[in-house]
C-alpha cells in the first residue's frame, strides 16, 4: 500500500504473458507486452495510460495415452523344469495379470525355438525337443486364445504364421482388448512325450521365452 | 500478502524508482519454468512402453539304452537258438563253420537288434557260456559234455563299427566302451559265433543228451 500511494503508475510488466501463450500455442508464436495499471483511489482525475488489469489466457490441453503393463508382481516370470521329456509329457501354466487401459498387444519370443541341448546330434539323433506355447488372456471382451509351435516363435525365424511371435509393439503381437487387473490370464507351455523323429540325446534341454506387452496403436 | 485486487506483493513490487528488478526477474523465471513444464507434459502423453516377462524352461533326458522294434521300445532282445544235432556221424563235434552257420540261420532276426542309447557313448559287455550237458557230467577221458565257442558281437555305430568277442573259456566277460553312438537306425547289434570246439584234443566224442545249453549275454549300458 505504501508503494501504491507513492506512485500512481504501479505496473506489472507482463512479458511473461506472451511467453506463456507461445508455449501453449506453438503455432501462434506471437508476443505482446501488456502493461496494467493499479487504480489508486487516492488519485482522482488521473488519466491512466493503460488498462487496469492484464488478462492472461492460457489454453491448456492434455491427453492420456493410456498405460499398459503387468500388475506388480504379476508378470509371467517363472523357471520350469521337467525330467525325462523324451518319455513323459509335460505341461505348465504361468499366470499373469495385465493392466492395460486400452487395447494392447502381447508377443512371445523363444530363444531356441525348442528345448535345446547343447550337445551335437549325430544322424538319427536329436538335440531339439519341440513344444507348444499357448496364450489365454482375459479381457473386457472375453478370453483371447492362441497357440503356436515354439518353432514358429523362434527369435531367429524371420516370418511366421504365429500371431504372437516377436516383441510386442503397437503393431506387433496378438491384439487384446482392454484388460485391467483381470485374473485368469496365463501362458501355457506343453509337450507330449517325445515321439520322434530320431532319438533325443541325453542331457539338459532349455529354452527361454520372453513375453512382452505393449499398447496397441 | 496480496493486494485487494489479487496481485501478489511480488507482482506489485516493481514501481518507478524502486529496486524491484531482481525480484521481477525471479518471478518471470519461475513462471517460465512452470510454463515449460506444462508444455512438456502436454507434448508427451503417456509413453508407450513395452514390459517383459521371462519364462525359463528346462528339461532333461536321462542317459539310457533301449531296444527299438518299430515303435515299440523294450529293454531286452534275444531268442532261443536251437542248434539241433551237434555231433557228426562219428560222434565228434561238427566243424566250427557248420555250427556257426547253423547259429546264424536258426537265430535269424532274433540274434540281431536295433539298440539305441541317448548317451554319447556306451559300454558294451559280451559274456558267452559254453553249451553244457548236465546229464553228461563226469564224462571219461575221450568224451566231453561241453562245447565251447566264441561269441562275436558287432556293434554298428554312427561312424564305423566295433567287434566285441568273448570266448566261453574266458574267465570274465569282455567289456569295453564303444567310443561313439550306436547307429540310430536299422539293425546295429549282430551276434555271431566262431571257433566251435570241444576242449582237450579236439576229437572228443560228445556225450549224448538233449540238455546241451549255454547262453550269450550282450549288455549295452549308457556311458
Amino acid at each position: 500500500m505504501l508503494l501504491g500511494r507513492n506512485s500512481a503508475k504501479w505496473l506489472v510488466r507482463s512479458a511473461v504473458t506472451a511467453f506463456a501463450l507461445t508455449l501453449a500455442h506453438p503455432a501462434m508464436a506471437q508476443s505482446a507486452t501488456i502493461t496494467a495499471y493499479f487504480r489508486d483511489p487516492a488519485l482522482t482525475g488521473y488519466v491512466y495510460p493503460g488498462p487496469a488489469n492484464a488478462i492472461f489466457q492460457i489454453p491448456v490441453t492434455a491427453s492420456v495415452g493410456g498405460t499398459c503393463g503387468f500388475a506388480t508382481g504379476q508378470a509371467p516370470n517363472a523357471t520350469l523344469f521337467h525330467a525325462n521329456i523324451d518319455t513323459t509329457g509335460w505341461s505348465d501354466q504361468v499366470p499373469f495379470t495385465a493392466e492395460c487401459t486400452a487395447p494392447w498387444r502381447i508377443a512371445v519370443s523363444s530363444q531356441n525355438g525348442a528345448l535345446k541341448n547343447s550337445g551335437a546330434a549325430a544322424t538319427g539323433y536329436q538335440n531339439r525337443a519341440p513344444y507348444t506355447v499357448s496364450l489365454n488372456v482375459a479381457s473386457d471382451s472375453g478370453t483371447v486364445s492362441a497357440a503356436c509351435p515354439v518353432a514358429e516363435i523362434d527369435q531367429a525365424v524371420g516370418s511366421s504364421p504365429c500371431s504372437f511371435k516377436g516383441t510386442a509393439a503397437p503393431t506387433t503381437g496378438l491384439v487384446i482388448p482392454r484388460s485391467f487387473g483381470l485374473s485368469g490370464s496365463y501362458i501355457q507351455v506343453a509337450a507330449p512325450a517325445y515321439s520322434g523323429p530320431d532319438v533325443l540325446i541325453s542331457g539338459t534341454y532349455n529354452d527361454t521365452l520372453i513375453v512382452t506387452i505393449s499398447p496397441a496403436s | 500478502m496480496s493486494s485487494p485486487d489479487g496481485w501478489s506483493n511480488r507482482d506489485l513490487i516493481e514501481a518507478p524508482g524502486q529496486s524491484g528488478k531482481l525480484l521481477r526477474k525471479k518471478t518471470m523465471k519461475k513462471i517460465a519454468l512452470i510454463a515449460m513444464t506444462a508444455a512438456a507434459a502436454i507434448a508427451s502423453p503417456a509413453m508407450a512402453q513395452t514390459v517383459t516377462g521371462t519364462i525359463n524352461i528346462t528339461g532333461s533326458v536321462a542317459a539310457k539304452c533301449m531296444v527299438v522294434s518299430g515303435t515299440a521300445v523294450s529293454s531286452t532282445f534275444g531268442t532261443n537258438v536251437a542248434m539241433g544235432e551237434l555231433s557228426q556221424a562219428d560222434g565228434t563235434l561238427k566243424d566250427s563253420a557248420t555250427l556257426a552257420s547253423t547259429f546264424n540261420s536258426v537265430g535269424g532276426t532274433g540274434i540281431a537288434a536295433h539298440v539305441v542309447c541317448t548317451s554319447a557313448d556306451a559300454t558294451v559287455t559280451v559274456d558267452a557260456d559254453p553249451l553244457v550237458s548236465a546229464s553228461g557230467a563226469g564224462a571219461p577221458t575221450g568224451y566231453s559234455n561241453t562245447v565251447s565257442y566264441q561269441a562275436d558281437v558287432t556293434f554298428t555305430k554312427t561312424t564305423g563299427s566295433s567287434l566285441v568277442s568273448n570266448d566261453t573259456t574266458a574267465a570274465a566277460a569282455t567289456s569295453q566302451a564303444l567310443g561313439g553312438r550306436l547307429a540310430a537306425s536299422g539293425t546295429n547289434v549282430v551276434v555271431a559265433t566262431s571257433n566251435w570246439r570241444t576242449l582237450g584234443t579236439g576229437d572228443e566224442l560228445l556225450t549224448s543228451g538233449t540238455d546241451y545249453s549255454g547262453k550269450i549275454v550282450v549288455t549295452v549300458s549308457p556311458l
